[in-house]
């Protein structure tokens, strides 16, 4: 019986808490938003002509959003 | 007028760090005045909150020693005041806090005068938290009060005290939000912020739903309740002794006046809605925390685990809307303040002499330690709640109360209670019993010292008086308690 209530123990604290809860809660959420951070600090490049690649696209969605409105 | 007391307790506190702040000279001169002062400060207002204590009308279901002044015209008042349920907050408030300071200078060795600020500032906030009467008043202390805990985890924490202070500030505050755009919803329906207006005025059946679900994720996670629990052992493992013991002395507690003031108090309707919801995590949170408690190597994390537990019986006491499961549940709040406290401070006093909380660097500690070897096995059997215990009153309370509303939920928190005997009797079987045996500086073992004598005592008795005399607590909050009853009666 002892060693049935052990494993449980281990089980509910290692599987539960440490390899569920923490690891898609906050854990999980921590490694998205920097997963999410790394990518989008990636789009600087620092190239102007990647920038200006990025504002034309924006200038004409924006226009065609007010033409198709 | 009369002397605003309520803001005395609260402000004098930040009074001691001015004047900490305004020491001049060598190091060793200020860190010396810094302790004097803190010490000084702590308990005057300690004696206070007795005097307040002695002036309660405990016939008065009522707030009192209401002190109200308009602050941002037409949205916040700042209005304070007690009644039976948060009264012996406060004064587990002022009780604990000396303690802290006496353990921070036996224990701390760098930035004393910058930690014993901390805890100052601490105190300021969680005595207003109790003692607001206004929902934006409430949240400034609510949130306030994580600004110098991170501060206490991150700079004075172990090794991982940087993570396990981020998990903590982040967690909490996530939470926070969601009680945030609660404040704000009701501001909009109901144009005040007043909490004593607002549970005189019913909010709208609608909007009750919303509030509460915004409310209980903070509370909950605050508590915490499963599954929202797993910031609570990381925080108290790196966070240093008096960290640890007012973490789990004052700060838990929060949640718990917070679920009996706002969720029973504002949202009657929606809390009969949810409280079957609230009977299964806590449930689940006494047996899951019980068992993983078990398991644990490390001393900290064990009560940290036994902690969640036992919040567990406090939210089923809430939530049964029973005279005996919310008289258990503010007695099991302060019971767990008294026992919890005793048991961090006696893993400080391990520590602060080996350097070690794992359980495996410990046995046959009572051959060298005999009067640690007594405190830590009474605040073991307390927390397990044998008769003449607080523990056992606490307890006991919340699961007749239980029993009343749903035997079932009863019948499986009682579970905990052997299980929570089974990991606290291990516990010391392992460290205080057996051949003597210490890994690592074992020759640094010494017994209590004067200081620790008095502080673990000074708790020791409390857990016994009230363990033997739970009407020193039951009669004064009767009164308030009977107001809570009648009005979620009311609704049903």
């Amino acid at each position: 019986l002892l060693k049935a209530l052990r494993s449980i123990g281990t089980f509910l604290w290692q599987r539960g808490d440490v390899k569920t809860i923490d690891a898609y809660g906050p854990d999980g959420v921590a490694k998205v938003v920097k997963n999410l951070s790394d990518r989008a600090s990636s789009v600087q490049s620092g190239y102007l002509y990647h920038y200006a690649t990025v504002i034309l696209i924006g200038v004409i969605l924006i226009i065609s959003f007010l033409i198709i409105i | 007028m009369n002397f605003p007391i309520l803001s005395f307790l609260t402000f004098f506190p930040l009074v001691g760090v001015i004047f900490i702040l305004l020491r001049r000279g060598s190091d060793e001169v200020v860190e010396r005045s810094s302790k004097n002062i803190s010490i000084l400060v702590s308990i005057i207002n300690f004696i206070v909150s007795l005097f307040l204590w002695s002036k309660f009308d405990p016939a008065i279901a009522g707030f009192q020693f209401v002190e109200e002044t308009q602050w941002i015209k037409n949205f916040v008042s700042y209005k304070m005041g007690v009644d039976g349920i948060s009264i012996f907050l406060v004064l587990l408030t002022t009780f604990i806090s000396p303690l802290c300071i006496f353990a921070s200078i036996n224990s701390l060795k760098k930035r004393i005068k910058e930690f014993l600020i901390a805890i100052l500032i601490m105190q300021t906030f969680m005595i207003g938290v109790f003692c607001a009467l206004d929902l934006f008043l409430f949240f400034l202390f609510f949130e306030g009060g994580l600004i110098p805990m991170f501060l206490i985890i991150g700079i004075w924490g172990g090794e991982r005290r940087v993570y396990s202070a981020l998990k903590f500030f982040l967690y909490t505050f996530l939470g926070s939000i969601f009680m945030l755009i609660a404040i704000i919803a009701i501001y909009w329906n109901m144009n005040t912020l007043d909490l004593v207006k607002l549970m005189e005025s019913k909010i709208p059946e609608n909007l009750q739903y919303w509030m509460w679900l915004g409310f209980f994720i903070s509370l909950a996670v605050k508590l915490p309740m499963w599954p929202f629990h797993t910031w609570l052992p990381d925080a108290h493992v790196e966070a240093p002794t008096p960290g640890s013991v007012i973490l789990a002395a004052i700060l838990l507690k929060i949640s718990g006046y917070g679920f009996i003031r706002f969720s029973l108090g504002l949202f009657p309707i929606a809390s009969h809605y949810f409280a079957n919801f609230v009977f299964v995590l806590s449930v689940i949170a006494i047996i899951y925390a019980s068992f993983v408690a078990l398991m644990q190597t490390d001393m900290k994390k064990l009560i940290a685990y036994s902690s969640v537990a036992h919040m567990g019986y406090v939210t089923i006491g809430i939530f049964s809307f029973t005279k005996q499961g919310l008289d258990g549940a503010i007695f099991q709040m302060i019971s767990h303040g008294l026992i919890s406290s005793s048991l961090f401070l006696c893993v400080g006093v391990l520590y602060d002499r080996v350097h070690s909380r794992l359980i495996q660097d410990y046995s046959g500690v009572v051959n060298i330690m005999p009067k640690f070897a007594l405190v830590f096995i009474f605040s073991s059997l307390a927390n397990v709640g044998l008769p003449g215990t607080s523990g056992f009153v606490g307890e006991f309370l919340t699961l007749i109360g239980a029993f009343k509303v749903n035997y079932i939920v009863s019948i499986l928190a009682a579970t905990g209670i052997i299980l929570s005997a089974a990991y606290s009797l291990w516990l010391c079987k392992r460290v205080v019993f057996g051949e003597f045996k210490v890994n690592n500086h074992g020759e640094k073992l010494l017994d209590l010292d004067a200081t620790e004598i008095v502080v673990l005592f000074m708790l020791m008795i409390l857990t016994i008086l009230f363990g033997v005399y739970p009407n020193l607590i039951l009669e004064p909050i009767s009164s308030s308690v009977d107001l809570v009853v009648k009005n979620m009666g009311a609704i049903k």
